[in-house]
């Protein structure tokens, strides 16, 4: 059934020895610095900053990953992460399918002012601070709805997924349904969701990955430290290092925790990475699958 | 497009309706229905107040313990019956939420252990204007009889505390340890180099130095055979600086006051003679060649692999990676002369930190508040919060000193343990600085006293007093200064490194007058003027 | 717009059709509306409610006066931003930085997702998409940390690397010359596989009809990939760089602060750390605000032009 296989010329043949050594010369780049970042989560942090530590791990040490393990709070943002973003990006994606669907209907009158409507907040931004106070007189400050409302729905992420219904979607496929009396929720549920496997794969990546990796928002609207994501606990033990242990005003207790979360964070840096992104990159290889439906459109076209 | 622009301004037309729903700024705070005023509050003695009171408290939280599980926190609700709804963002952000509280006036009753680069002078003068932030001089002379006895005891405090419309909006930080007067964390030589070449005095001049750096360099004073030390490293001299400029006469890489005269460092001949030097210990590669590009774990490996003989850090292990025992071997750099400065200066911490407790317009028992912090102020009270009660940290023996007891299991140090019993484990907390009486010390804390007290005590001077701008002062000077910090930071590395030669000096000079320097140097005489008044 | 005038009996008849057509189509679509209520509720409630902050920038924002209270200066801090001694240093340096960007940036994901494309369903295939993917997720500290060491003159890989060849090691972090391209480098190292998820999801959507019948005609793959993968994803291409356009001034400050030294300075202050360090004197909320104006005005009038010159020149546009 291969027809590739059966019609390969010898120019074709090139091209694909072309396209392995350049795929394996991209592979090979960017697996060095992550081989360097697990090398270096179970490597001595001395032999790491000291460059000695190039390749392969150097006085082995699994301290990193035992703090790691015991650190209550870590586990405690890795549920609550979780739980963010499988709710959060469910809400995500019953906002942007059916407004991106609506809006690739060219029959869809007022398309083009809704279209304008949403652009225009990419360049008329209110602030943090109006913003914060919607939040508040929602009444979402302190509540996990904090973490998902505000970014319900990302303009990006319409205009994506408006583009792929408009070169995807068959038109006069709307036309077929109306005659055969269909409404536009039967239409969509039934017929377009099941031919949109691959931008429902890329939406639900995007925007979890959006909220596997944000603290912003649980920065400003959570008080509540149960509550907290990871990647706010993370950036609470790691972002002190960047602060000098020797700045103006600085009084001996402050040298002395400064100097102590900068030992911890040179221990777990590499290995709290490790341990963060595990989940979420083990996610991709299970979502490519869909990205080669394409089979099922050219089938109903018929 | 006509239609279309009809119908968004019928939609902005729609929205500027619901703007003014949108902008209240009304008072949401939480402690606001009950309890109105007059709830009796103790003058002396506990409990504070005899009927429990709730406030709210907010302060950077350093991600170990929740403030309302601390023992220290807990056993003083029982004492004073105040309990709190305790908000602590990240240290590492807090600044951010403070900003947001008071932009959004959505602000708790105290905020605690901000410390002036959260809650900053012109933030305190700002605010105090406003009325957001109260006023405190009464309530101190009423409320908080150990505070005010510190006060009496040193006037500084009140002249450092007091802004320009008189009043006091923001209590301090008041460093009694043997460390306070260091303005940053000071050099260090590296002990066993020294012994290894047979150095049995410090340099004491600039030439001296010069040479001893020079022996570091060629003279493999780590035995290792190679030709691999550093003699002087840095990050972006952010540290090294100050004890350096000191030796050609200057206490600060800014603003600066000698004898009453308020100047500016960067644009003087003797920051051009600092320049010089830095710049012949670069061509001479005894400043490290990647001191302006290196980060600090970079320098820290350096000088665990024991190729760095000069650096700073808050203490020498820190850097060196060696047990603190050991840190006793690696002297503090003595303060050095030049033809430019032949009496002996070094730039001092004026041991205190401001913008460490205020209390907000929302704060319903301001005189509690008070009685409540200024026991943090009396002995009894700061060994208390600094230590915790009896039985965690220490236990006393019979004759009255302190036994300390060790970390329990699954504690990495005593410190991180302390830091799950009292809140003044990583943040500047309001209260007195100061030594454990009774509380045995270490041969590295004696060895840190004796150097200072040699070192650093005899020759410091507060480069600037802290004093406050007005608004309009305010403002103008940061405008100004982004600029001019921004350029001199620029100018200093390319001077040193050799990218822009000397002999460019002068066109150096004339870009800094053309920042408006002048009149950044005459608002902070006049600031200064304002203080020596007081 | 203008058309020829027709017979005068017609003229009101048109819109009259017109508009029951419309109405029509409205009816008939009402669930549409269903679809997108909730999205415009969203971006009432979130994005136009707090548009009223956006006067900051004319006033002397003081929070206890709150938005309405405050004080109008004008344009004041749009002078103040224009007079600054560096303006035009970070206008530069922030155009140069994001234009050499999109430059690198944009092409890389593009040819790499049309190349694992011909590569079908192999483990190899998974593993390449898998492994550049990875690095997405690598927080921006632990990035420039790691872009320092590699780059360190003295212990760094890559200038080990230069020396073995007999080269004089290159100081990256300390010339301003080599910024912009270590900071646009380490960015595509970053992104590039994350930015051929979009890609391959498009090329999802190529006919495989189409390219049966090229092959019996005798099509190379080469010609396949030009005259039937690219048409496919140019819609994707051109809303994606009209979008990048239309976010030019905009650039997270994080990263380019960690990399920052006072040598390379002059190639890496750009607006975003302009701001920053202004928050850090004093949180100046009224300046930022009027810097972000400022952007937003540049950022706008890309968008609409690069929007313009798309809708004259293809059938894609963003509206």
């Amino acid at each position: 059934m291969d027809l590739n296989k059966i019609n390969e010329t010898k120019a074709d043949k090139v091209f694909m020895g072309f396209v392995y050594v350049a795929l394996t010369f991209a592979l090979l780049i960017v697996l060095y610095p992550l081989i360097y970042i697990i090398s270096a989560s179970i490597s001595d942090p001395a032999a790491v900053n000291s460059g000695e530590m190039w390749l392969w791990p150097k006085d082995i040490t699994f301290e990193g990953y035992r703090i790691i393990l015991q650190n209550d709070a870590i586990w405690r943002g890795y549920m609550m992460t979780i739980f963010y973003t499988v709710f959060g990006t469910f809400i995500n994606l019953i906002f942007t399918l059916p407004t991106a669907y609506a809006l690739s209907r060219k029959d869809f009158y007022g398309r083009r002012f809704f279209t304008l409507m949403f652009v225009l907040t990419m360049f008329i931004d209110g602030g943090l601070i109006p913003t914060y106070l919607v939040v508040r007189n929602l009444g979402l400050i302190d509540t996990v709805w904090a973490m998902v409302l505000p970014n319900a729905v990302a303009l990006w992420n319409i205009i994506i997924t408006r583009v792929f219904f408009q070169s995807t979607i068959p038109r006069g496929l709307e036309e077929a349904a109306t005659i055969d009396g269909a409404s536009n929720f039967k239409l969509f549920v039934k017929i377009i969701i099941p031919l949109s496997a691959p931008i429902i794969a890329v939406m639900a990546l995007f925007y979890g990955v959006g909220h596997w990796n944000s603290y912003f928002n649980a920065l400003i609207y959570l008080a509540d430290r149960s509550l907290y994501p990871l990647q706010l606990v993370l950036r609470e033990i790691l972002v002190l290092q960047e602060m000098s242990s020797n700045s103006v005003s600085m009084t001996g207790g402050m040298a002395e925790f400064i100097h102590s979360q900068q030992q911890l964070a040179a221990i777990i840096k590499y290995g709290v990475m490790i341990v963060s992104t595990l989940p979420i990159i083990v996610v991709y290889p299970f979502l490519q699958k869909y990205f080669v439906k394409g089979v099922m459109i050219g089938s109903i076209k018929e | 497009m006509k239609k279309l622009l009809l119908s968004f301004s019928m939609v902005l037309v729609l929205l500027s309706v619901l703007v003014a729903c949108g902008d209240d700024t009304s008072d949401v705070n939480g402690t606001s229905e009950e309890t109105n005023g007059e709830v009796a509050v103790h003058k002396e003695g506990f409990p504070i107040v005899d009927e429990e009171i709730k406030l709210s408290l907010m302060a950077p939280g350093v991600g170990i313990e929740d403030w309302k599980n601390m023992v220290t926190l807990k056993r003083y609700s029982e004492m004073t019956n105040m309990t709190f709804e305790y908000i602590t963002p990240p240290v590492s952000d807090f600044q951010t939420r403070l900003n947001l509280a008071f932009a959004s006036q959505d602000l708790p009753d105290i905020i605690l252990g901000a410390g002036t680069g959260n809650l900053t002078p012109g933030m305190e003068v700002d605010y105090g204007r406003q009325g957001v932030l109260l006023p405190l001089n009464d309530l101190i002379d009423e409320y908080a009889p150990n505070l005010k006895a510190l006060m009496d005891e040193n006037p500084e405090i009140a002249r450092s505390v007091t802004t320009p419309d008189g009043n006091i909006y923001s209590l301090p930080f008041i460093n009694n340890h043997p460390t306070a007067v260091w303005a940053r964390g000071p050099l260090w030589y590296r002990g066993e180099w020294l012994e290894n070449l047979g150095v049995e005095e410090l340099p004491k001049t600039v030439d001296e130095f010069y040479d001893l750096l020079v022996r570091f360099r060629d003279e493999d004073p780590n035995n290792s055979g190679q030709d691999d030390t550093i003699p002087l490293t840095d990050v972006q001299m952010n540290s090294s600086r100050a004890w350096l400029m000191a030796a050609f006469g200057m206490k600060e890489w800014g603003i600066e006051e000698h004898d009453g005269e308020v100047r500016y460092a960067p644009m003087t001949d003797n920051y051009k003679a600092y320049l010089e030097f830095m710049n012949k210990l670069y061509d001479e590669k005894l400043l490290d060649p990647e001191t302006f590009s290196q980060a600090d774990e970079q320098k820290k490996a350096k000088g665990q692999e024991n190729r760095i003989g000069l650096f700073p850090d808050w203490f020498s292990f820190f850097t060196t990676g060696q047990p603190e025992e050991e840190a006793v071997k690696d002297p503090m750099f003595f303060p050095l002369t030049s033809e430019w400065s032949q009496d002996r200066v070094v730039p001092a911490n004026p041991g205190m930190v401001r913008g460490t407790f205020s209390l907000t317009k929302y704060n319903e028992h301001p005189e509690a508040s008070m009685r409540w912090i200024d026991y943090w102020y009396s002995t009894e009270g700061r060994d208390f919060f600094d230590k915790g009660p009896e039985g965690y940290l220490w236990e006393a023996n019979e004759d009255g000193t302190r036994n300390p007891l060790p970390a329990p299991e699954g504690f990495e140090s005593p410190e991180e343990y302390r830091a799950t019993l009292t809140p003044t484990y990583g943040i500047t907390p309001p209260m007195l600085g100061d030594l454990v009486e009774g509380e045995p010390r270490s041969d590295f804390d004696l060895f840190i006293q004796a150097e200072t007290e040699e070192k650093i005590t005899p020759f410091s001077e507060t480069p600037f007093p802290l004093v406050y701008l007005t608004d309009d002062e305010q403002r103008t000077v940061n405008t100004i200064q982004q600029d001019l910090s921004s350029y001199i930071e620029q100018m200093e590395a390319r001077f040193i490194t050799g990218v822009e030669p000397l002999s460019n000096w002068d066109d150096y000079v004339s870009t800094i007058k053309s920042m408006n320097v002048e009149e950044y140097i005459n608002i902070h005489q006049e600031a200064y003027d304002r203080w020596a008044q007081n | 717009m203008k058309q020829q005038a027709p017979p005068i009996s017609h003229v009101q008849d048109i819109p009259r059709v017109r508009t029951k057509k419309k109405n029509r189509k409205i009816i008939q679509n009402w669930q549409l509306y269903l679809f997108i209520l909730p999205t415009v509720l969203y971006f009432i409630i979130f994005k136009y409610i707090p548009m009223y902050g956006i006067q900051i920038a004319f006033k002397d924002y003081v929070p206890s006066l709150g938005f309405a209270g405050s004080e109008w200066v004008g344009f004041d801090h749009f002078i103040r931003f224009f007079n600054s001694y560096y303006f035009w240093d970070l206008i530069k340096n922030t155009l140069g930085i994001s234009v050499y960007e999109l430059a690198v940036g944009f092409p890389l994901p593009i040819i790499l997702a049309l190349l694992l494309n011909e590569v079908k369903d192999s483990a190899y295939k998974r593993t390449v998409q898998t492994v550049t993917y990875a690095p997405h997720f690598i927080s921006v500290v632990v990035i420039a940390g790691m872009i320092i060491a590699f780059l360190s003159p003295t212990t760094g890989i890559i200038n080990s690397f230069i020396q073995l060849l007999g080269f004089e090691p290159i100081p990256f972090m300390s010339d301003p010359k080599w910024f912009k391209t270590v900071y646009v480098f380490s960015g595509v190292w970053q992104s590039t596989g994350w930015g051929t998820i979009i890609y391959l999801s498009a090329l999802s959507g190529v006919d495989p009809q189409q390219h049966e019948a090229a092959i019996i005609d005798g099509a190379t793959r080469l010609q396949r990939i030009l005259y039937i993968n690219i048409p496919t994803i140019i819609p994707t291409m051109t809303i994606l760089l009209i979008m990048n356009l239309g976010n030019i001034m905009a650039m997270g400050f994080e990263k380019i602060l960690l990399l920052q030294n006072p040598l390379n300075k002059s190639a890496s202050n750009v607006i975003a750390t302009f701001v920053y360090e202004a928050g850090l004197l004093d949180a100046q909320y009224s300046f930022a605000a009027a810097i972000g104006l400022f952007n937003a005005v540049i950022n706008a009038i890309l968008l609409i032009t690069v929007n313009h010159i798309a809708k004259k020149t293809s059938e894609t546009s963003l509206w």
